[in-house]
């Protein structure tokens, strides 16, 4: 008998013990996501209670709102959102057109060799943890010893320092972002490329486009939906201006253009110990991250007319 | 073909693969300096600002990290974090995508609807900190294994590609009697072999660039991950001049060593081996987001 096919009036019982051993298989990985995205949950009622260690979430005592109104008459609150959304914007203003642009060019060489060397080349900094990132950014821009400001010199200009200027920083987040994934990321608009039927260059050729014409008229249009998709979805990822990055990247320096959310609530509850303010702050994140999240994909889902999952 | 080109096709040609060139170069160059700056001395690294070949090679930097014991640690730790992590994420994603790749079983629509809405929901730092407390991972090496273990990517594009395995192949195992456990691990795994290696790798990455987690909760020195320790290193600047004190002391206090060199130096051995693997693993990789692009 075929495993798919058991009887609609079998006992529930019945069916589930025939199936135990698939029960058996997927048990300890439903219950990993179980325990961190759903009973973390409880940890919520930290945002509502005077929260001690000691006393544990439950015994500690019930405030209401207060830690809400606190938490938002804090003047970094407004701050540290307006750099998330700043910086999450720059980001998508230069690290998004860049990988399609190179896509195009790719996919304009005529030697196969050199696109696949080129490829490894840059699917590389990817792979680059941004810690050795933090390594590899001092000693290429640090004003002291770095070797970028030192051929400046030599040159006769004096250069500022980009890792530690406010003025700069942001802008150095925005081009360390697209060093690191701009290979990469060409990766998914290269297939999408691959995937047009050779037919329409054939009929474009026929009525004399050249190579900048099909590129325009012919490559733009068919990549155009994996374009807007990753492009909703990118925006539903606003509220997180990358963690890692600005966590080793910046300094005390550079904080008050690069404090973004995510820094911000692991200084406030890790390092100061405020865990009831920063629940409330990351509670609130969440809530808008879920709503932008639910949104955009519900957009990309009309637009492609398949749903995302 | 190459008869048709036009003039204007010609010049685009050079210029656009000069352009990529440059781009490569790009890309290549930091991490060459890195490698030169962690390779010279002290004296050549000040002679001008830029060196792009040496004239004399030193390996200090290196042979100072290494008789540190702190590396020595730092890299074991990684090591068992990175095997020991990988085979049990691989494990469990591969175990759980499995199961729940079977329309007909009791409650995976539902387990399926949960977990595809664990995307929407975060509830931040605090609770996920006391979370892993409460589980007693401190200073445990597992602290870096289990808040990680199960990526729900991988997952969905795993079983998807499961379900895409033709019926027959299991029917023709039930017929001979095969249980489901004999079915996954002597039918599904062998046929998954490209699948098992790109996440495999995946994974892997993932646990060797991990510090996060030994950051918040591994708070004994010797038990750091190898990031870790090089974020302590690059971006705290603590370790390496409380190291440097001790290294010059125990090579008669001749300071041949620079801080840049050192840090460039732990930063290759950080980065060495993903270098290793990466030329033969490359294709893994790009086929692993292929399939996930064509699943989104």
């Amino acid at each position: 008998m075929n495993a798919g096919t058991i009887k609609r009036n079998t006992p529930r019982f019945r069916r589930v013990w025939k199936y135990r051993a698939l029960y058996v298989l997927i048990f300890v990985g439903v219950a990993y996501f179980f325990l961190f995205k759903y009973a973390t949950l409880y940890g919520l009622l930290i945002a509502f209670k005077n929260y001690k260690f000691k006393l544990g979430i439950m015994g500690s005592e019930w405030v209401g709102l207060k830690n809400f109104k606190r938490a938002l008459s804090n003047p970094d609150v407004p701050r540290v959102v307006l750099n998330t959304v700043t910086i999450s914007f720059g980001k998508l203003a230069f690290g998004f057109p860049a990988p399609i642009i190179l896509a195009l060019l790719l996919n304009e060489l005529r030697s196969r060799r050199f696109l696949k060397v080129a490829q490894s080349v840059l699917y590389l900094p990817y792979f680059i943890s941004w810690i050795v990132m933090a390594g590899i950014c001092t000693n290429l821009f640090s004003s002291t010893n770095g070797v970028v400001p030192k051929l400046m010199a030599a040159a006769g200009i004096k250069m500022p320092s980009l890792i530690a200027d406010p003025q700069y920083f942001r802008g150095f987040l925005y081009g360390s972002e697209v060093w690191k994934n701009v290979g990469w990321n060409t990766i998914i608009y290269m297939a999408a490329i691959t995937g047009i039927d050779p037919e329409l260059y054939e009929a474009g050729r026929m009525d004399g486009c050249n190579r900048f014409q099909q590129a325009i008229h012919i490559t733009l249009p068919c990549i155009a939906p994996t374009v807007v998709i990753l492009l909703i979805l990118n925006i539903g990822g606003i509220m997180n201006a990358g963690f890692d990055q600005i966590f080793n990247l910046s300094s005390s320096r550079t904080k008050t253009v690069s404090e973004i959310i995510d820094t911000y609530l692991y200084d406030l509850g890790l390092i100061s110990g405020k865990y009831e303010y920063a629940t409330v702050i990351g509670m609130l994140k969440s809530i808008i991250n879920a709503l932008l999240l639910f949104s955009t994909n519900f957009i990309a889902g009309k637009i492609t007319e398949t749903s995302l999952f | 073909m190459s008869s048709l080109r036009s003039r204007g096709d010609k010049v685009f040609d050079v210029f656009n693969v000069l352009f990529v060139v440059l781009v490569c170069l790009v890309m290549l160059l930091p991490v060459y300096m890195m490698v030169i700056t962690s390779v010279i001395t002290v004296a050549e690294y000040n002679s001008a600002p830029i060196i792009l070949w040496p004239r004399e090679f030193t390996l200090s930097s290196y042979r100072y990290l290494f008789s540190t014991d702190d590396i020595i640690h730092a890299f074991g730790v990684t090591v068992f974090v990175t095997v020991v992590g990988t085979l049990l994420s691989m494990f469990f994603t591969l175990g759980m995508a499995y199961g729940l790749s079977k329309p007909f079983l009791p409650g995976a629509g539902f387990i399926m609807r949960a977990l595809v809405l664990t995307m929407f929901i975060d509830s931040g730092l605090i609770p996920f900190y006391l979370l892993v407390k409460g589980m007693h991972l401190n200073n445990n090496l597992f602290a870096n294994i289990v808040p990680s273990l199960v990526s729900l990517w991988n997952f969905l594009v795993i079983r998807s590609f499961f379900q895409g395995l033709p019926k027959e192949i299991e029917d023709a195992a039930e017929v001979d009697g095969a249980s489901y456990y004999q079915m996954f691990f002597r039918v599904i795994l062998p046929l998954s072999k490209p699948v098992l290696a790109t996440f495999t790798l995946f994974y892997g990455v993932g646990y060797w660039n991990s510090w996060y987690n030994s950051m918040l909760f591994v708070q004994k020195a010797e038990l750091h991950t190898l990031q870790h320790l090089l974020r302590r290193m690059v971006v705290n600047q603590e370790t390496l001049w409380g190291m440097q004190e001790s290294f010059a002391s125990s090579v008669g206090g001749r300071m041949a060593l620079f801080t840049e060199s050192v840090q460039m130096a732990a930063c290759v051995v950080a980065m060495v081996p993903i270098l290793c693997v990466y030329p033969f693993l490359q294709k893994y990789f790009v086929k692993g987001v292929m399939i996930g692009s064509i699943k989104g």
